[in-house]
């Protein structure tokens, strides 16, 4: 996790999330073009999941982080390319790739809802607890979707679940990936203090009024710096970690 | 796959109800003993003002009856000054906390905690009432696809 004070990481990972978003849209454009109506309304609906994050923000007051963002639109994007170019079929080891990387996005999201339950309730989740969450829950939806996979195979004639061996090989990779997703929000958690959570999350508030619904907020022991306030008139923290700190 | 269709399906969602149920209770349980403790804080604060008002305590601040919370002890004595500084704001200097002074930003702070209260009890509700509807509407999507089948939808996947 990248705090939100590091503006030119979230520089960075901006472009990243927009490179990839635009490789999406022109996939999409295509199967528009060829007129695949099987294929371009799943990649509208994944588009669309995309744009959740974005939602989101706006309607919650909580920053939904650009890393998350990137892996949301990689575990899609993955997917999209794995069945356009037949790559699930051709190449071995891809489905376990794309397994990981949607179970880290998984996990993340599951950390990112421990987070909004720490500063909507004013919780403290202890890093051990909050590890045991992410990596519980991640393998269980994991498990759920293996099992899915066979009761669907059962009962709708589809073809999913391979063998027994490359389920199990999936169940890894995703618990692979919500571990990976742990070490990161631990290291996180005890890296970060609760006000540094709160500046890193609680978005701006304009009008004060996502001020009210905050367990905790950043504002005790805590002043805006003159340089900090600068570089929010100029618009280089459009919902910086210091916004609400200024009355 | 085999034991029929709804014992397949209990065993398959109870994969992803049992650790949500954990995960909910947990909260459900954190929430409640952070709202005890503010209702014993909020009372050790009324027995502080008590203390004050019956002038048998000086100040809370130095209180060995009452042990209040660090933060409520913080809370007291900011408010406190604020209050001799604007009461001192003609020129005078701040020459310390008097007993009226203690007691009004006790009183500052019992309000400022059950204000608090009061919105840790809203949000308990609407926890409660969302955590069940949610968990109800997931055990209910899940089983619509089982249900379909066991009323004879021979639907396949192309």
């Amino acid at each position: 996790m990248v705090p939100r004070e590091s503006f030119e990481k979230i520089k960075f990972l901006k472009i990243i999330f927009y490179s990839l978003f635009l490789i999406y849209i022109l996939y999409l454009l295509y199967d528009l073009f060829r007129g695949d109506s099987g294929r371009y309304v799943w990649t509208i609906f994944a588009i669309a999941l995309v744009l959740i994050p974005f939602a989101f923000e706006k309607y919650s007051g909580m920053y939904f982080p650009w890393e998350i963002k990137i892996i949301v639109v990689l575990s899609l994007l993955l997917h999209t390319m794995g069945e356009f170019h037949r790559w699930y079929y051709t190449l071995t080891h891809y489905d376990k790739i794309s397994h990981i990387i949607s179970s880290i996005g998984i996990a993340y999201l599951i950390f990112l809802f421990l987070i909004l339950i720490e500063l909507y309730y004013g919780l403290k989740w202890k890093s051990n607890q909050a590890v045991f969450f992410i990596i519980i829950i991640t393998i269980s939806f994991a498990l759920y979707w293996e099992w899915w996979e066979l009761f669907s195979d059962h009962y709708y004639g589809s073809k999913f679940f391979w063998d027994m061996q490359d389920g199990i090989g999936d169940a890894i990779a995703n618990s692979a990936g919500a571990v990976v997703a742990a070490w990161d929000a631990n290291h996180y958690l005890k890296r970060r203090s609760e006000v540094d959570i709160a500046k890193d999350f609680i978005m701006q508030d304009e009008n004060r009024w996502h001020k009210i619904r905050w367990g905790i907020l950043p504002i005790e022991n805590d002043k805006v710096t003159k340089e900090e306030k600068k570089r929010i008139s100029h618009g280089g923290a459009k919902g910086g970690p210091t916004a609400s700190l200024e009355d | 796959m085999t034991s029929g269709l709804w014992f397949d399906f209990i065993v398959g969602s109870c994969i992803i109800l049992i650790p949500l149920a954990i995960l909910i209770v947990t909260i459900a349980r954190a929430l409640s003993l952070k709202y005890e403790a503010l209702a014993q804080r909020i009372a050790k604060l009324n027995s502080a003002y008590r203390l004050i008002t019956n002038d048998r305590d000086d100040s809370p601040i130095n209180s060995i009856m009452i042990e209040l919370d660090e933060q409520d002890n913080k809370l007291i004595k900011n408010s406190a000054k604020e209050i001799e500084a604007g009461n001192c704001s003609k020129g005078g200097e701040i020459k310390g906390i008097i007993n009226n002074d203690c007691a009004l930003a006790v009183k500052k702070t019992i309000s400022i905690r059950m204000a608090e209260q009061m919105l840790l009890a809203q949000k308990i509700k609407f926890f409660r009432l969302y955590s069940i509807t949610t968990y109800l509407l997931i055990i209910i999507s899940m089983g619509i696809l089982p249900a379909l089948v066991y009323a004879g939808f021979n639907w396949r996947w192309k």
